[in-house]
């Protein structure tokens, strides 16, 4: 997953949302540990006090966990990463309503629109 | 850090230094082995005797390599004592002034340590080659004598040293050589002063400073020659030709003053560079 | 301990009519990396070269760990400037031992990985290398010291975009909460996402001072976008 970083909003934030992302992707499992503050800034190209910024912050939500003898870790709490997952789809199908309206369609619409892609999908 | 500023600027100078002593000493055999050809021993010995034509011609070609040679080797004596101070009036500007500055004038030590390793590297690389050109020339001298004269090395070398102690028996004699003693040893390092002072100078100037550096040490020389003219006036006035002192100064007063001159301009312009450099820093 | 770098009513002027730069004061924190912005011809480079001790001011002080500048500032700020300074007649290795006498803060041995990652031979001169990597290995010799700050002139400009990419990352890669980068650019949106804070300065004076993240929460956009709001002719 790419660091896409936008213009108008504060980097931290984004570069919160892009690591609750990758925890609910999986990309970093449950109790791994995780990249240093400066591996990851340099992997994003970011200013490393930023990334730490978004470090303090997913430890603040319970996402990360700070342990003396592991260092920074994905917390365990699989049901806390369930809901971060569950949180960051409901934006997206949010967004994904919100433009597919903007084109005209409405709810009956779309719920056939998305049917169809579905059904082709499978085969 | 003066060490390590010596070290380095010693190393940048030293090829073209050592190119140019190979060029002198590469001529310098040249023409020792000229002398040793029967061509100049015809020439001198001819023009004592026999008037054969063919003998006449040879002492023509002799005559004409002898004198070309000679303005040849005079040229390049000339030519490798400007060469070296082209070189490290150059070199001193574009380490100081130059795109190199900026990496000279971040450098964590002082300006005068800048200054001290600058105008004394060059000052010893230049009493080296002049020494070098000194024995050259006698060399060569030498050789030209020894070529045709009836005379061994042993004997020479005596001739030689009878004059010294001769010499240096007399009092007028051996401070004239004192003094050209002193003048031999401290020029170099004065004359490098003096370049890289003025050099400093066209500091002032933000578009030409190169140009204005140069125009400055012609400035400088300028008033050098006339402080000593001056300075000599006021020694030959102040002293008032007496006896053998009097006729001393009558004779090595010129070159007193000169040496005087050139210490207190070297040293003057020293200090101002020194300030420039401290307090009027401007690279562009 | 003190403040890196505090400036006080810093004024240069190379005629009457224009100051280069007109009584800034400013003081910098440690630990930062702080981008110096704003259009050519604004006083940057002035106020850099003075830092550094490259140009003496006409009026002002300027302290780094509250020292005046000279030798034992030197000593304490690597400057990438904006130029080749480096004489093309050296070897890398050679220009590598220059470093290492002079500033004990240098360290031979992660300049000599940086050039090994990137495949510049220490043995070979340093003309014969492209502009790209001169300014590459330039810039490798700033990092590899240890200082207190960091002054880069225009590291990115005229660069193609993987070396900027190699130069940001090596910029973040050597961050120092002990020490503070000052980078002076007029590409804000190639670098923007690495700075902490920002100084934006025109015509030789200090228009702002403030972080990343404040103009993009106040302004909602990119510092990039504001700075030519602010700076728009």
């Amino acid at each position: 997953m790419e660091w896409n970083l936008e213009e108008g909003r504060p980097i931290y934030a984004q570069l919160v949302e892009l690591i609750q992302m990758r925890i609910a992707a999986g990309q970093y499992a449950p109790g791994e540990k995780l990249p240093s503050v400066r591996e990851l800034a340099a992997e994003a190209a970011v200013n490393p006090n930023t990334m730490q910024r978004a470090f303090a912050e997913l430890e603040r939500s319970g996402l990360i966990v700070t342990q003396r003898t592991n260092g920074r870790t994905v917390t365990e709490d699989e049901d806390r990463i369930r809901e971060v997952r569950k949180r960051l789809a409901e934006t997206h199908v949010r967004e994904f309503f919100a433009r597919m309206r903007s084109l005209g369609y409405s709810v009956s619409d779309i719920r056939d629109f998305v049917r169809e892609y579905s059904e082709e999908g499978e085969t | 850090m003066l060490g390590k500023l010596f070290k380095y600027e010693w190393k940048a100078v030293s090829w073209m230094n050592l190119l140019l002593v190979a060029i002198s000493a590469g001529v310098t055999l040249l023409g020792v082995v000229y002398f040793q050809t029967p061509l100049w021993k015809e020439m001198i010995h001819g023009s004592m005797g026999s008037g054969a034509l063919s003998s006449m011609m040879a002492n023509s070609l002799g005559i004409l390599l002898s004198i070309g040679g000679a303005l040849t080797y005079i040229l390049v004596l000339v030519g490798v004592r400007f060469g070296q101070m082209i070189f490290l009036g150059v070199r001193y500007y574009r380490s100081m002034f130059s795109d190199e500055g900026y990496l000279t004038h971040t450098l964590p030590v002082k300006p005068s340590s800048l200054l001290i390793s600058k105008t004394v590297t060059a000052g010893c690389w230049m009493l080296i080659v002049n020494f070098l050109l000194l024995v050259f020339t006698v060399i060569l001298v030498l050789a030209a004598i020894l070529g045709v004269a009836p005379v061994s090395f042993g004997e020479a070398w005596d001739i030689f040293r009878q004059a010294m102690a001769s010499i240096l028996e007399e009092p007028s004699s051996r401070a004239t050589l004192l003094l050209w003693l002193a003048i031999g040893l401290l020029e170099p390092f004065l004359n490098m002063g003096i370049l890289f002072g003025s050099l400093t100078l066209g500091h002032y100037s933000r578009k030409n400073k190169g140009l204005m550096g140069i125009l400055a040490y012609c400035g400088v020389s300028l008033a050098v020659s006339m402080l000593t003219v001056i300075c000599n006036m006021i020694l030959l006035s102040v002293l008032q030709v007496r006896g053998t002192v009097g006729q001393w100064f009558l004779v090595n007063g010129k070159s007193l003053s000169s040496l005087i001159v050139d210490i207190a301009v070297a040293a003057g312009l020293m200090i101002w560079a020194h300030a420039i450099v401290k307090n009027r820093l401007n690279l562009e | 301990m003190s403040d890196l770098l505090e400036i006080q009513g810093l004024s240069k002027a190379y005629d009457v009519r224009n100051h280069a730069v007109d009584n800034i004061s400013i003081t910098l924190p440690r630990g930062k990396i702080i981008g110096l912005l704003g259009p050519n011809g604004s006083g940057k480079t002035t106020l850099i070269k003075m830092i550094t001790g490259l140009l003496k001011p006409d009026a002002g002080e300027i302290r780094i760990c509250g020292e005046e500048i000279g030798p034992q500032t030197k000593a304490r700020v690597a400057y990438l400037p904006d130029r080749t300074y480096l004489s093309g007649g050296e070897t890398i290795e050679g220009i590598l031992n220059y470093f290492q006498d002079f500033y004990s803060d240098f360290s031979k041995e992660s300049a000599e990985e940086m050039l090994k990652n990137l495949g510049i031979d220490t043995d070979v001169k340093l003309k014969t290398l492209s502009k790209g990597n001169k300014e590459k290995v330039q810039l490798i010799l700033v990092m590899s010291r240890k200082a207190d700050m960091y002054l880069l002139d225009e590291p990115i400009a005229g660069v193609d975009p993987a070396a900027r990419d190699y130069i940001l990352r090596t910029i973040i890669n050597n961050y120092n909460p002990e020490a503070t980068v000052l980078i002076s650019t007029h590409l804000i949106s190639d670098i923007e996402q690495v700075l902490d804070e920002v100084i934006f300065m025109r015509r030789g004076k200090l228009v702002l001072y403030t972080s990343v993240d404040n103009i993009r929460e106040k302004h909602g956009k990119s510092v990039d976008a504001y700075f030519r709001e602010v700076f728009a002719c």
